[in-house]
Parts: C-alpha cells; structure tokens; sequence
C-alpha cells in the first residue's frame, strides 16, 4: 500500500507542479461548452431554401414553416448562393415555380425541395393529417454529447498516464524503480490509480455541464469507474510499446483511430451484425456508458460484466509482459 | 542554405523512421482503404427512420412501395399493428411513425423534432398520396440544374474527404509538435542553438517532412479506392497546402505549452472544433455560417470537389487562400520559434 501510494502521489505532485490540474479541469469545461453551444445548430438538421425578390411574402412566410429562409435580392446572387458547397436549393418565379439546384443534390433532397413547393404553392394539403405526439421533449443529442466527453475522458486520462511511463522510460526512472522495492502490481495499481482519478473527475465535470446534476450519481460513478479500465489499457498499451514521445504519439494515433471509429460504426450496423464487435472492450465500454447516461438498464448487467471482464482480461494479458519489459518484480 | 536544410531534413526523417511515423502513415491509409472498399456500404440512412402502418383498403401503399422497387429499401419498416409501431418507435429514438388509412394520415413524433422537420415529412406523405393516386393537382414548378447533373457519391467513397481532414487537417499538427517536445526534452535545441542551423532550417525541415507524409497517405489511400479517375495535380497542390497550414499551426500553438501533457488537452479541443464541419459534410442541407471558417470545412468540400468534379472552379481560389494563411502562421511562427524556442538564434 506505501509503494502503491509513493508512486501515485508522485504522480499527483508532478500534475500539481507543471500545471496539468489546470489544464485537466480547464479543458473538458471549454470542450463541454463547445458542445452545448453547437447542439441546438445540429438538432435543427432541416432544410434551407433561397429565395429572390420574385417570390411573394406569403409564399417566403410559408416556406418558413419548412426550413430557414435565406433571401437575395437578385437571381445573380440566389444563383452563387445554391453554388456554395453546401445543398441550398434556389426558389425563384416566374409564371411558375423554377427550383434551381446545383446539380450534386441528393436524389431524395430535389424531390423534397420540389414536394415543399408544389405544397406551399397550393396552400393546403392533398390529403388531412393528423399530428400525434409521444411528448419526448428532448432529442438524444444532448446525452450523446455526455457519452462522447464522458468517452474522451477516460481515453485522455490513458493517454496522459501512458505518456507519464513513457517518461519513466525516457528518463530512466523506470530503471531506478526497477531496483526498488516496488513490485508489479503496485506500478500497475498506483499508476492506474491516477488513470482512474482522472477519468472521474474529467468524466463528472463533462456530465455535469452538459446533462446538468439530473444524474444517476451513484451508477455514473460505479460507471465511470469501470469504464476507466479502457483508458488505463490504452495507457499501459502505449507506455508499454513507445520508447519516446514522438513514437508514442504514432502508437496513440494508431489505437485511437480504430477504437473511435468500431464505436461509431457500432452505432450504425443494424442489430444482426452487432455481434462483430462482441470481442471488443470498447464496444462494451460504450454500452455501459450509453446505459446509464439514457438509464436505461435493461442490459445494464451484461454490459458492465462484459466492460470489466475485456478490460481487465486484456490487463492480465498485458501483465507478464510489461513485467517482463519494465523488468519489475 | 540548402545543404543546412537537407542536412536537416535527413535528421528528422531519422527520427520519423526510428519511431515508425512511416509505417504508421501507410498503416493508417491501408485501414482507410479497408474500410472505404470492404467495410463501409455504398448507402446507409443517416436520417431518422420512419416505421409505416398501412391500414388502407388494399394495402395501397405497400403496392405502391413494391411497384417502384422500393421494397428492399423499405425492409423493417412496415408494422402490421399499432402496438408494434408503438413498440418500434419507443425503442428507436430516432424514429416516426406514419400511420396510413383511406382518408387520413397519422403521423407520430417522438415530440422533441422541429415543427420544420416534421412539415417536411407532412409534405413527402402528400407526395406519396398523388402516387398512389389518392389525391390529385396540377404541378406548380420545375426544376433547372445550373451545372451538370452529377452521379450519386456512393457513401463509402464520399467519406474519403472526412478521412483525409481526420488525418491531414487534424491530426497532422500533432507530429510536428511532439518532435519539438521531444528535443526541448532531450535537450536538442540547446545543441541547435549553438550550430550554424537557423530557425527557418529548423521550422523548414519538421513542417516539410510532416506534410510529404500527409501527402504520401492522401496518395495511398487514393489509389486504392478511386484509382486515377480524377486529377492527381490538383489533389495533390491541395494536400500539400492543407498539411503544410496545418504543420506550421501544430508547431506554433505547441510553442506555448511546455509539454505533450499539457498540450495534448488544447490539441483535443482544437480536434473537437475541427471536426463539427463533418456534419455539415455528411448533412449537406446543414447550413451553419460559422462551420465554413472552421479549417476543415472547406478542406472536404474541395477534395470532394477534386475527387467528383462538378465543374466547380473554387480550387483555384482556396489555394490562393490557403497561400495566404501560410504565410501569415508562418511568419507568426518563425517570431515564435525564434523567440521562445531558440532564443532569437539567426
């Protein structure tokens, strides 16, 4: 325990000392911040028409309830605008509607641009519709912005840590270490402590800003607690492989890229072929963490069993081998 | 001045090597290109999913759906009950229900869409209805193309843009910066201080020698996903202006932290910013000013434009903006280096 306590407040001081407190408490605010600035942007993914001065007011009034109107005094000017990288579609008259378009829309974008106008044109729908709502105020964007941050803690808590063994590495201590009393398990326990340390409170400050304190407190932190597993592998992982910052840096790129990329592709594969990502610690990582931001616990279980099994299991392997590198006892 | 610069160059390739910096370059493009040719589909819906009832006489709209070819596209999409469209939509939250009977449609939203967006569905179920021929009016408007109509980009191929702005416009700035912790670490720039390297040789030879990686990945993971089917001049003039920015950036905001540690927080920020424009990319109908003075919003839109030409002119003119970005951050970052770096060495 003294050994495990010696290398984590090593730890601690050196964060203190070189201001890294600061930037960990600094940075997911601002990041957090960010996000809940640009989240009501992503929401409204509608759709926005340009207009010239040949549209009438009513027709420019009712297009509004469709989407953003953007208006332009000439068709020189609505023309430029629907040139624009993006897909803005034109809307000018003359005897009839002219939608004008790029030409690198979307098949389902010009149809709809042309089912809004010909609805707008006459007013009235072709058919009565009726509107019913399951009264969910909310979209998921806001929980998915905590799953992210709460996700890019953890893995920036690994990385920090993998580059503080790298340090060691580079600096020798390890060496020095090496000859100490200090075992294995405490290296793994005490720099896995401040993995840990880190993660939690990157982990609470992101959900707090974004998803306010309407939290499931304790089951976050049984959450976050368990989840930081993946980021104290991706740490160990790196610390075991690079010698040096700038080979560290190589290795974070090449782990980083697939363990981000399987979770985003996990959430577009259609439920048959979820079992692919099965063997993954990442895939889980994401459930359990999706689980308790959405509380929804129905698999609640499996997936926190299955986030501490691979994580851990992965840890074991990982063991004897650092062992063997950092030749600790 | 040359050979101080090769000199340079033949150094930190060195070091890039030593490291693996080129494997992982060609180790990176290579899990693209696996993914862009055998991993990604050619369509996927990134929109809300709408699940259909039909409870018309004859199930007219299912008809419908099957005689236009759609049925594979539709498939999971019909409900044959109420309770299941309830269950479906409670478990997708991004989901509607649309509910057709003879003389009524029902939709049902979740609640927290835009009234925009629900109108929209309101005015393709209208659509639908002519079709089928429920409902009849003549057609107010036509459609003119102002350039050619283009080919729809399957999905796996459009998303080449993003990859080559993940790897060139945002984390390109990374290398760059880690080598000049490494030596302020390993008290190379001490050494550099007193050779007869100067600060240009110094920003030169890393900026250089990162953005011909940038460049070399861009060309791999072109080759083995569109072949030469677009030209490789214009491609390549972009990529290299695009990385050589984003290099001279890395190194000039790196300056300012004293380590990796510290930095690596600002570098997430700066990762989190840049990447919001791929919304916009895959969502083209987004339409949010502020994202098109984000770096990386032009970078994929003209290698989009490069790779599925259109006829678009803007390349010309974003080369000539990103010459001017390079030379005012390179400027900005030759002061920098020179002062906080090498102490004002010549």
């Amino acid at each position: 325990m003294k050994r495990i306590m010696f290398l984590f407040r090593k730890d601690v001081k050196s964060a203190f000392r070189d201001n890294l407190i600061t930037y960990i408490m600094i940075a997911p605010i601002i990041l957090s911040f960010i996000l809940i600035m640009v989240m009501p942007v992503m929401d409204g993914t509608g759709l926005t028409f340009a207009i010239d001065n040949t549209v009438s007011e009513d027709f420019a009034v009712e297009l509004q309830q469709y989407g953003k109107v953007e208006r332009f005094s000439s068709i020189n000017d609505l023309e430029k605008r629907v040139l624009l990288p993006d897909d803005v579609p034109g809307i000018t008259f003359d005897s009839s509607y002219r939608i004008l378009l790029e030409g690198n829309e979307s098949e389902e974008l010009i149809q709809l641009v042309g089912m809004v106008v010909d609805r707008v044109a006459h007013g009235e729908s072709l058919i009565n519709i009726k509107i019913d709502s399951m009264m969910i105020q909310e979209s998921s964007i806001r929980e998915y912005s905590a799953i992210i941050m709460i996700l890019t803690s953890i893995l920036l808590a690994g990385v920090i840590m993998g580059f503080n063994i790298i340090d060691e590495k580079e600096t020798r201590a390890i060496h020095a270490i090496s000859v100490s009393p200090v075992k294995m398990m405490d290296y793994v326990i005490g720099r896995g402590l401040i993995g840990i340390i880190f993660s939690l409170i990157l982990g609470l400050l992101t959900s707090i800003i974004i998803m306010g304190f309407n939290l499931d407190w304790l089951m976050l932190i049984v959450v976050i607690l368990v989840s930081s597993l993946l980021g104290i592998l991706v740490g160990f992982f790196l610390g075991f492989l690079a010698n040096n910052q700038v080979s560290g840096i190589a290795i974070m790129k090449v782990t980083m890229v697939p363990i981000v990329f399987t979770i985003i592709a996990s959430f577009f594969t259609p439920d048959k072929w979820q079992w692919l990502y099965y063997p993954l610690p990442n895939y889980w990582t994401f459930q359990l963490v999706s689980d308790v931001i959405f509380r929804s616990y129905d698999s609640f279980k499996i997936n926190l069993i299955m986030t501490f099994a691979l994580n851990f299991g992965l840890l074991l392997i990982f063991f004897p081998l650092m062992k063997r590198k950092f030749r600790l006892r | 001045m040359l050979n101080k610069i090769l000199n340079m160059l033949k150094l930190d390739a060195k070091i890039m090597l030593r490291n693996g910096f080129l494997w992982v370059v060609l180790g990176m493009s290579l899990f693209y290109v696996i993914l862009v040719r055998f991993v990604i589909p050619e369509e996927l819906k990134l929109t809300p999913v709408e699940y259909i009832l039909d409870n018309t006489t004859g199930y007219q709209v299912v008809e419908y759906f099957s005689d236009i070819d759609e049925v594979e596209k539709m498939e999971g999409r019909f409900v044959a009950t109420r309770e299941e469209l309830m269950e479906q939509l409670e478990g997708n939250g991004r989901s509607l229900g649309i509910v057709f009977e003879d003389h009524q449609v029902t939709v049902i939203r979740q609640g927290y869409e835009n009234n925009e967006n629900i109108n929209l569905l309101v005015a393709s179920i209208d659509e639908v209805m002519k079709e089928i021929g429920l409902a009849e009016r003549p057609v107010y408007y036509e459609y003119e193309f102002l350039r050619n109509r283009t080919e729809i980009i399957p999905l796996n191929k459009y998303l080449i843009p993003v990859f080559l702005a993940t790897d060139v416009a945002m984390l390109g700035f990374f290398f760059v910066a880690v080598m000049m912790f490494q030596e302020k670490k390993e008290g190379s720039i001490a050494a550099y201080r007193v050779s007869p390297g100067g600060t240009f040789t110094y920003m030169l030879s890393k900026i250089l020698l990162n953005t011909l990686l940038s460049v070399l990945f861009g060309w791999i993971l072109a080759v083995f996903t569109l072949g030469f089917t677009f030209n490789y001049l214009h491609y390549t003039i972009i990529i290299f202006l695009v990385a050589l920015f984003i290099s001279i950036l890395g190194l000039l905001i790196s300056l300012f932290f004293k380590d990796i540690s510290e930095f690596i927080y600002v570098a997430m920020i700066i990762f989190v910013v840049l990447s919001f424009p791929i919304a916009a990319y895959l969502y083209p109908s987004l339409s949010v000013p502020f994202f098109r003075f984000i770096p990386s919003y032009p970078v994929m839109f003209t290698i989009r434009e490069i790779l599925f030409t259109t006829g678009k002119s803007g390349i010309l003119e974003y080369s000539i903006i990103l010459l001017i970005q390079i030379t005012i951050a390179s400027i900005l970052c030759y002061k920098v280096v020179d002062r906080k770096l090498l102490k004002n060495r010549k």
